[in-house]
């Protein structure tokens, strides 16, 4: 299969993948943060009768980066959510088919929202829009958007690449996409998840115990 | 030819549920939608502008940030060691009674369930803890099973439920009434369930037998251990009762407290970024949905058509409750094939508006979807629940299964006619809290 693209496919795949990894830290890194400031504005507010200045404000706009940086990951990991029940059971050729369209759709529409969300943007910072009590700019935020979706938009063609590669050769292992599960296969991912930490929490107990023993 | 809004709307709607048949992205086909549904009738120029202004405009949002902290309580909830010591205090303080190990499982999996966010998680972790202690005792192996698996759906009505804050997103509803609303329905359901396995181990004693034996020290002794999951609903549902807190503040400190327990249970700096990850992800998910789906529910509102069908509705000569009731089948049959969150925000735009024309209270409103969405999760031909219970124990039929949870889809009916009869029961710690 080497010289139709699947290296490059598979080169452009790894390398976008570290990128979209890269947001979702920063996504996560966001929330964790946001844990803290919440936890900080309840004891001020009742031990020390102050509150953060601004708080509001700065947790929607911090808020873009938890709403945004994590979509294209989400997407390279189908975790986005669909109706998937018709897709279940049909030949390969079919399958890829169906996703190449389903991909293709989302295309379209990511193709506007980066001219229009970039519009949005370009809005904001001419006419230096701002938050209504501390008058935070929101021009960071809404430029945040267009990059998210310009990265999105190259995850689609990816993955469209990767659906036509298969349509034309169904059997070929697939590359930059995620892959339909059955009910079956669904039910024991969930269990390996939870139980999977269940027993790592049993392991830990125990050693803890051995530990306190020895 | 231009069309008028109204076909431009049932045109657009016809082509979003195409869309989602066909398997494009719920929030990639409400955006397509929504976004050329504006160009139809306002023209390319005005339509794409206000596809762009959404994304940002409907996210960037305060209320909406309870979410990340919701799904991270439920992501840190695993390393909080608290389903065994659930398990283990709802079995001395409840086992005496009639199929007493199986009511103590509705109980130590709704607590679980409801603070983990997520009931195929609840279900395959106590379907290996509950059920080999059920099946030991002699219980009827698909009473075990069947209440493992509805068990874990009363999770999105005890706070924290992430599920009744999208319901709150969506419908413009306080997210801290919903939040409180829930609790009650919440035990009103898992008292519904125990009434029907004392019946059913009442008729048929060789289905569950008491287990006795435990000394009251003993049943003091088992209530630390239930300590995270009482601290986690308690600081959402005084904070939502008492206004101390607004839900997202109540959510960080929910977290925290979760972390701080999951941390002196050894969790590790991998398991952290873990959850930190998987909450990331999720959060982009639901945010990514909601924004797609806004982009729709602004088309709608230049169709007029949720108004229009308000207006038909209330004009038809019949009896609200039976609008009512086959507003239940739809969202029972689409539940059973579509996601919670993902029904929720496709459906809503156009049923909540008939469902405030008839009169309804939109909070108890929302209380009998999440329950309603909790009966199709159980149910086939998907029931995803149903597959985790017997991925864990392969020994138990998939029928099997599904025939053990029909008592409880049977409660579950029972739960809805009350909380359709008398909505009290979802209103009244509000009113009393005024």
């Amino acid at each position: 299969m080497m010289g139709d693209g699947s290296a490059a496919l598979a080169a452009a795949h790894r390398y976008w993948s570290r990128l979209e990894d890269g947001m979702n830290l920063i996504a996560a890194a966001a929330i964790f943060v946001l844990m803290f400031i919440g936890v900080f504005q309840i004891v001020g507010r009742t031990a020390f009768d102050t509150a953060i200045y601004g708080y509001i404000d700065y947790m929607e706009q911090a808020s873009a980066l938890f709403a945004f940086l994590g979509i294209a990951y989400a997407q390279r990991t189908g975790a986005h959510i669909r109706m998937d029940l018709l897709l279940r059971g049909v030949s390969k050729r079919f399958l890829w088919a169906m996703e190449l369209f389903a991909v293709l759709v989302a295309l379209v529409i990511v193709t506007v929202l980066v001219e229009t969300t970039f519009e949005n943007f370009l809005r904001a910072y001419q006419l230096g829009d701002s938050t209504i009590d501390i008058k935070l700019k929101t021009w960071p935020t809404k430029l945040l958007v267009p990059f998210v979706l310009a990265v999105l938009w190259l995850r689609l063609v990816l993955q469209a690449a990767d659906y036509a590669r298969l349509v034309a050769h169904p059997e070929a292992p697939p590359i930059a996409v995620p892959v339909i599960e059955t009910i079956e296969v669904q039910a024991r991912h969930e269990i390996e998840e939870a139980l999977g930490r269940e027993e790592n929490r049993g392991r830990e107990e125990n050693r803890g115990r051995e530990e306190k023993r020895s | 030819m231009s069309l008028d809004p109204l076909t431009v709307g049932i045109v657009g709607c016809g082509l979003l549920i195409l869309l989602c048949v066909l398997g494009v992205r719920i929030a990639f086909s409400a955006a397509i939608v929504g976004a050329f549904g504006l160009v139809a009738i306002t023209g390319w120029g005005p339509g794409l502008k206000t596809a762009g202004i959404v994304p940002h405009a409907s996210v960037v949002n305060y209320t909406l940030s309870v979410l990340p902290m919701f799904i991270l309580i439920g992501y840190l909830a695993y390393y909080a060691g608290i389903t065994q010591a659930a398990f283990e205090a709802a079995r001395r303080w409840l086992g005496w009674l009639p199929g007493g190990l199986a009511i103590a499982t509705v109980y130590a999996v709704a607590g679980f369930s409801a603070v983990s966010g997520a009931n195929t998680a609840a279900a395959a972790v106590f379907a290996k803890v509950a059920i080999p202690e059920m099946l030991k005792a002699g219980y009827n192996k698909r009473l075990a099973a069947g209440v493992v698996a509805a068990g874990a759906t009363l999770d999105s009505l005890i706070p924290p439920s992430a599920l009744l804050v999208v319901y709150g997103i969506i419908t413009e509803q306080s997210v801290g009434k919903l939040l409180v609303a829930g609790f009650a329905p919440g035990l009103f359901s898992a008292l519904v369930y125990t009434a029907i396995i004392l019946i059913m181990c009442w008729r048929n004693p060789a289905y569950g037998k008491p287990i006795r034996g435990y000394t009251w020290p003993q049943r003091v002794s088992s209530l630390p251990g239930t300590f995270p999951i009482v601290l986690v609903i308690a600081i959402i549902f005084c904070s939502m009762l008492w206004g101390w807190a607004t839900p997202t503040e109540a959510g960080a400190l929910g977290a925290a407290c979760v972390l701080v327990i999951a941390l002196a249970n050894r969790m590790k700096w991998p398991e952290l970024r873990g959850a930190l990850l998987e909450t990331a992800k999720l959060t982009a998910v639901i945010f990514t949905v909601v924004w797609g789906v806004l982009i729709f529910v602004r088309f709608l509102g230049f169709a007029g058509l949720p108004e229009q069908l308000a207006t038909w509705v209330t004009g038809l000569k019949v009896a609200p409750i039976w609008i009512l009731l086959a507003i239940y089948v739809v969202y029972l049959i689409l539940g059973t094939i579509l996601e919670g969150v993902g029904m929720f925000l496709l459906t809503l735009p156009v049923v909540f508006p008939v469902i405030e024309a008839l009169g309804y209270d939109p909070i108890w409103f929302g209380i009998i979807l999440v329950k309603l969405n909790g009966i199709a999760t159980l149910s086939p031909p998907v029931g995803l629940v149903v597959f985790v219970v017997n991925g864990v124990r392969p020994d138990i039929s998939v029928s099997d299964i599904f025939r053990g949870i029909w008592p409880f889809i049977f409660a579950d009916i029972i739960t809805i006619a009350c909380l359709t009869a008398w909505p009290e029961i979802v209103t009244f710690i509000l009113d009393q809290a005024g």
